[in-house]
């Protein structure tokens, strides 16, 4: 059944592509150019970007007018960029868009090869179009970056038990040591940490990505680059992220045992592999991204007791909101970000506990993001 | 593969020349796919019988991300691999906008990757009016462009707008201009005036297609004319010009 439901009468919606490709590539020395009016830009840096304030990173939006739109004159922005490419020398450029481009379709490919000639920078173009998630915009910016600056041919350097960390930006993890966390849950297990796609880490040990056995995949932002990766230099791929003590053994086996087979797998039960959109009352529901969900039900269900579900948005269309109101309606428990706390009936039985999401609720809860990546965590005081 | 398009005024014979291309592509031994990129959607109409075949913009408001490749390709007359952009319902929506999604959806599913053409042919709506429209010559979809062209002044300014466009996208690494195509409407100075034409974008004409009945009697039984009578002077002039394309072209790995 195709679905439509892109009316959002009471849940917010996850942050655009757009931001997801800034926060993607903003540790790695590049200029981030937005095709757009302006408005993404300021909703990117005033509410998804946390490092904005004490981070210096280049981000620029071409402010982008109708009739510049209407008539296609894209000598303004190529201008405007090359420009700006002279002024601040950045690594590269990274040339993305809100919707205006994409129903007008912008040449991407074109304007970033014109750009590309006339000031010797590199530039990617990342086609978004501001109307899907930032999972698919983190997607396609590592992917891009990876096909143009990483070698493949890195792969015969990989030391044994390395492992990449991919899909890491603050949308999903926030500053809050979360990051630091799921690298010490792989490194205490013996495993090197090769690269963290992309926080703490420079485009220098990025380049060298292809470097690792494993590509541990932590958000679903991470699968785009993580099979671009398998299919150019056949690195082997795990999902899940270590939450708790019970989660982090279930993803540190599963490494364990694609570093010796190859194969791809991921760290959790096919138990709660519901239909995507029903799940069976009375159980704990975990709405949220979808790496995230599935691998915090499966830390509930590790621990025995009431089965928990997973509950994620699609990439392209949100959540639908009938299917949605029923399966929170219909749980004991509802782990998820705050916003999503208005489905619920004042007098329902369903405890609601919060959990805040970068990507979902911007900087609203940012104080009370919780630090949920290593054993160190607490599944069972979560849900207390 | 080679990867063609071909442009024109609207109602010059575009599809008709594209469809009887595809066919002799085919015999020359070559898998074919022929996408068309108009909304009317009838591009490939006589490959498979004068039957319309669901359009990707259509089968996409229908099923989104559900749509498979199956969906969005039929396979017709000579096992030419046909598909149709589709569009908007008319004076509504985009179409430009329509045939860039289309394409996003082909590449989605890895079209070229399963179909496995040795030719594709774009044959696209009339003028390049907007970015959309211009997609078949973007991003390496299309290498060479072809422009078909009666003598009728309406039809000539058409095709030194298409030039310009393909002259402007060649600057970004994309299409460069193939040559015309005379498709005659046996109007006065005929041939004198695509020749001007020709000259004044350095190029060449490399098919003085015939008016000629055959055409619409095939049509008029639902079938192309490559089908219905294939030893006309047309299908004959049609051959010499996909040989001649297919010297011009490039056979990407």
């Amino acid at each position: 059944m195709a679905f439509d439901y892109q009316t959002h009468v009471f849940t917010s919606t996850y942050t655009a592509d757009v931001s997801g490709v800034c926060s993607a590539l903003y540790e790695l020395g590049g200029m981030s150019v937005l095709h757009d009016p302006s408005g993404c830009n300021s909703t990117y840096s005033t509410h998804d970007e946390p490092r904005w304030f004490d981070t210096d990173s280049l981000m620029y939006v071409s402010g982008l007018d109708e009739i510049t739109a209407v008539m296609g004159d894209d000598d303004v922005l190529i201008r405007d960029v090359v420009q700006a490419a002279r002024d601040l020398a950045p690594r590269f450029i990274t040339l993305c868009g809100a919707s205006i481009p994409h129903i007008i379709a912008f040449d991407y490919r074109g304007v970033a090869y014109l750009i590309e000639k006339e000031c010797g920078v590199p530039v990617l173009p990342v086609a978004t179009d501001g109307l899907k998630s930032y999972v698919s915009g983190v997607g396609l910016a590592l992917t891009a970056w990876l096909d143009r600056f990483a070698d493949p041919g890195e792969t015969r350097n990989a030391r044994p038990g390395s492992v990449n960390l991919v899909g890491v930006t603050p949308l999903d993890f926030s500053v809050n040591g979360n990051v630091g966390k799921l690298r010490s849950a792989l490194e205490d297990a013996g495993y090197y940490v090769n690269c963290c796609m992309a926080m703490g880490d420079t485009f220098e040990t990025m380049e060298k990505a292809y470097r690792a056995k494993v590509n541990l995949v932590v958000s679903s932002a991470g699968r785009r680059p993580a099979r671009h990766m398998k299919k150019k230099g056949g690195i082997p791929i795990v999902e899940g992220l270590p939450i708790g003590p019970e989660q982090t053994g279930a993803v540190l086996r599963a490494v364990a045992d694609t570093m010796i087979d190859g194969k791809d797998r991921t760290a959790w039960g096919s138990f709660g592999n519901t239909g995507r959109w029903t799940v069976p009352a009375g159980g704990v529901l975990v709405i949220g991204e979808e790496i995230f969900a599935r691998s915090l039900a499966n830390a509930v269900n590790l621990l025995g007791g009431a089965p928990a579900y997973p509950f994620w948005p699609d990439e392209d269309e949100g959540v639908p909101e009938a299917e949605l109101i029923a399966a929170m309606r219909g749980a004991a428990v509802v782990v998820a970000d705050p916003l999503y706390r208005v489905a619920l009936k004042r007098d329902g039985g369903t405890r609601f506990v919060d959990f805040p999401h970068e990507a979902y609720s911007g900087r609203i809860y940012r104080a009370s993001l919780p630090v949920f990546c290593g054993p160190d965590f607490s599944v069972r005081g979560l849900l207390e | 593969m080679y990867r063609f398009a071909v442009y024109g005024k609207g109602g010059i014979g575009k599809s008709t020349t594209c469809s009887a291309l595809s066919c002799a592509f085919t015999e020359l031994g070559l898998k074919v796919m022929q996408v068309g990129c108009d909304p009317k959607a009838d591009s490939t109409l006589y490959l498979h019988g004068g039957q319309r075949i669901p359009t990707m913009l259509d089968v996409l408001r229908e099923k989104r991300d559900a749509a498979t490749l199956d969906d969005l390709i039929v396979t017709g007359y000579k096992g030419i691999v046909c598909a149709e952009a589709g569009g908007p319902t008319p004076g509504l929506g985009c179409a430009g906008r329509g045939i860039a999604a289309a394409f996003e959806a082909l590449d989605e599913r890895d079209v070229f990757d399963i179909v496995k053409p040795d030719l594709v042919l774009y044959d696209v709506l009339g003028d390049v009016v907007c970015g959309g429209f211009a997609m078949p010559i973007r991003e390496g979809y299309a290498d060479r462009v072809f422009i078909v062209t009666s003598g009728e002044n309406m039809s000539i300014y058409a095709a030194a707008n298409i030039a310009m466009a393909v002259e402007n996208f060649r600057k970004r690494g994309y299409a460069a201009l193939g040559g015309l195509i005379l498709n005659r409407r046996n109007v006065p100075d005929e041939l004198k005036k695509v020749q001007t034409l020709a000259e004044d974008l350095s190029t060449e004409i490399l098919a003085d297609l015939p008016r000629d009945d055959h055409i619409s009697d095939a049509q008029d039984g639902d079938r192309g004319v490559m089908e219905a009578y294939p030893d006309c002077a047309y299908a004959a002039e049609i051959r010499r010009l996909a040989e001649r394309m297919l010297a011009l072209g490039e056979d990407h790995a």
